[in-house]
């Protein structure tokens, strides 16, 4: 058995408010080893994206988390601010959403790169881009050629090869990706689910949210299922995904386009909400 | 290199401006050779007209008032240089981490500071001080400093505040880049060209408020020559000789418009960067 990279007990998010505030998210409980692949899916509302900045220390100051969210040995929820920032990068890096926006614009893309080897790796100059070109040949691109651009004249899905490079380059192991796929077409969000494989076989420990089930299955790996502030399935992705036990995630099979865009009842869903 | 060109010759402010800059440095370039000229004074020589000898003609005390010019360039650049300068950087440091750090005390204490030194007229301020310790060059700075760094300092400061919470600011902040990483690499680059273009039409403005305080009769002492200096002094003689008036409020004149249609330029240009 691998070391537990991540280990989350209990986690509870409550948003302010009289009477205790609104629960985000319910005692839900995670284990993720290392280089292990886990995804968390669930619908927009689920809390699923609470989960995630909860697990990198960026949940917004108003909410107030309970349980433990276990990282390489230390509980996440009780660092200060600023020892959380100095996991980030060194120890967990988050792969932003919409490449376009988490790039400089007025830098080039190659040199975006060479900055986290020199300065969270404290590389020379010289080998940073080295490692940077050995990394952008692994993605596809070409330091020469798409390297020396700036993020406005490259299309989405090298912007997104770009950041994927900065993930591999970063000496973090745990990647979390927050709806890497989000608004892209169905062929990029295959190569970006691709992508997200190809860091885990090169020794990353993944974290992917999403709310797309083709993007869980082309993953693999473990998964979890979340359902209004729960996680109402677990385990591998296979068995989960073959044989879904919870009527929520029979549910959400009925509604794929290949097995006839059948919508949650409404009744059920308020049914399971009681459970 | 060509592609400077094009732009150069396309961009009519920024050669006019240029060529007139240009002009006045190598004028005043010239000014440290023709020091002792400036100073000469020749007094059957008072108040002639211009000449192929002297181009500009010769002031009340029959010195040569091109020299002077020259000299008094010289003066009014570096000063000015010096004042804009010091407010930039101390602008720009401060307005950095007055933005960055928004909201804190140091933010809050700094914006009251700077409420304060804008509510001082520069003018009035140099002109206080000159009673308090005095006429001379380091009055006029430190009185042009303080009341000159307030706008490098709200430029710097809200462009920082904008740029903080950009996502790829965001995105390096997770990506374990510390502050002041990101204030060097990230926010600093998109600061600067506009501050650039501030400190140009900067470098006018202060250039005619030194002209002014010497008029007023503060700053460098007589006999040395400044341009607003040049001027008082002419004004009794404004009807036998107006050229000695003509001629340093025509440099003053033509410094302020070359630093100006410059800084235009450079803004229009910052501008079309900006919404590319």
């Amino acid at each position: 058995m691998k070391k537990r990279m991540l280990e989350v007990n209990d986690l509870t998010v409550r948003a302010p408010g009289p009477t205790g505030g609104k629960i985000l998210v319910d005692g839900i409980d995670l284990v993720i080893r290392q280089g292990g692949l886990f995804t968390l899916i669930g619908e927009t509302g689920s809390g699923k994206s609470i989960v995630a900045q909860a697990l990198t220390g960026t949940l917004p100051e108003e909410l107030s988390p309970s349980g433990r969210v276990c990282f390489d040995g230390v509980d996440i929820l009780r660092l200060s601010a600023h020892e959380r920032r100095s996991l980030w990068g060194r120890k967990l890096f988050l792969l932003p959403q919409e490449p376009e926006r988490a790039l400089d614009p007025t830098m080039k893309v190659a040199a975006q790169v060479e900055e986290i080897f020199k300065v969270l790796r404290y590389s020379s100059r010289r080998k940073a881009r080295e490692e940077t070109r050995r990394l952008f040949a692994r993605l596809g691109l070409s330091a020469s050629n798409e390297g020396r651009r700036y993020p406005c004249q490259l299309s989405g899905g090298m912007n997104q090869r770009v950041l994927f490079a900065m993930a591999l380059a970063s000496p973090a192991n745990f990647i979390v990706a927050d709806e890497p796929t989000k608004g892209l077409d169905p062929l990029l969000k295959r190569r970006v689910t691709d992508l997200l494989g190809e860091l885990n076989r090169l020794g990353k420990t993944v974290f992917c949210i999403t709310h797309d089930l083709l993007v869980a299955r082309r993953l693999g790996g473990n998964l979890a299922v979340m359902f209004r502030t729960r996680i109402v399935e677990k385990g591998p992705a296979e068995i989960v995904l073959e044989r879904p036990s919870h009527p929520y995630t029979q549910g959400l099979f009925q509604a794929l386009p290949e097995n006839g865009l059948h919508p949650i009842p409404a009744r059920m869903l308020q049914e399971m909400q009681g459970v | 290199m060509s592609r400077s060109r094009s732009i150069l010759s396309r961009n009519i402010r920024l050669s006019t401006g240029l060529t007139l800059i240009s002009v006045v440095v190598a004028l005043s370039a010239s000014g440290p050779l023709l020091e002792h000229r400036a100073l000469d004074q020749n007094l059957d020589q008072r108040l002639k007209a211009p000449s192929v000898q002297m181009p500009f003609g010769t002031d009340a005390l029959g010195r040569n008032i091109l020299a002077r010019l020259a000299s008094g360039g010289v003066n009014s650049l570096v000063l000015s240089s010096l004042c804009v300068t010091a407010s930039l950087i101390i602008g720009v440091l401060l307005g950095l981490t007055s933005g960055w750090l928004t909201g804190s005390l140091l933010d809050k204490s700094l914006l009251r500071l700077v409420d304060i030194a804008m509510a001082f007229p520069g003018l009035l301020l140099a002109l206080l001080l000159a009673g308090l310790l005095g006429g001379g060059p380091a009055v006029v700075a430190v009185a042009l400093i303080f009341t000159g760094w307030t706008d490098y300092f709200r430029l710097a400061r809200s462009l920082t505040v904008v740029g903080r919470t950009a996502p790829y600011v965001e995105a390096g902040r997770l990506s374990g880049f510390s502050g002041f990483f990101l204030l060097r690499r990230y926010i600093l680059p998109k600061v600067l060209p506009h501050l650039s273009v501030l400190a140009t039409l900067g470098m006018g403005k202060t250039i005619l408020y030194i002209s002014s305080l010497g008029f007023l009769g503060i700053g460098l002492a007589p006999p040395k020559p400044e341009w607003g200096a040049m001027i008082a002094e002419s004004l009794p003689y404004m009807r036998q000789a107006p050229h000695a008036i003509i001629a340093p409020a025509g440099a003053i004149f033509l410094t302020i418009l070359g630093f100006y249609l410059t800084g235009q330029a450079l803004a229009r240009n910052a501008g079309r960067q900006g919404a590319a």
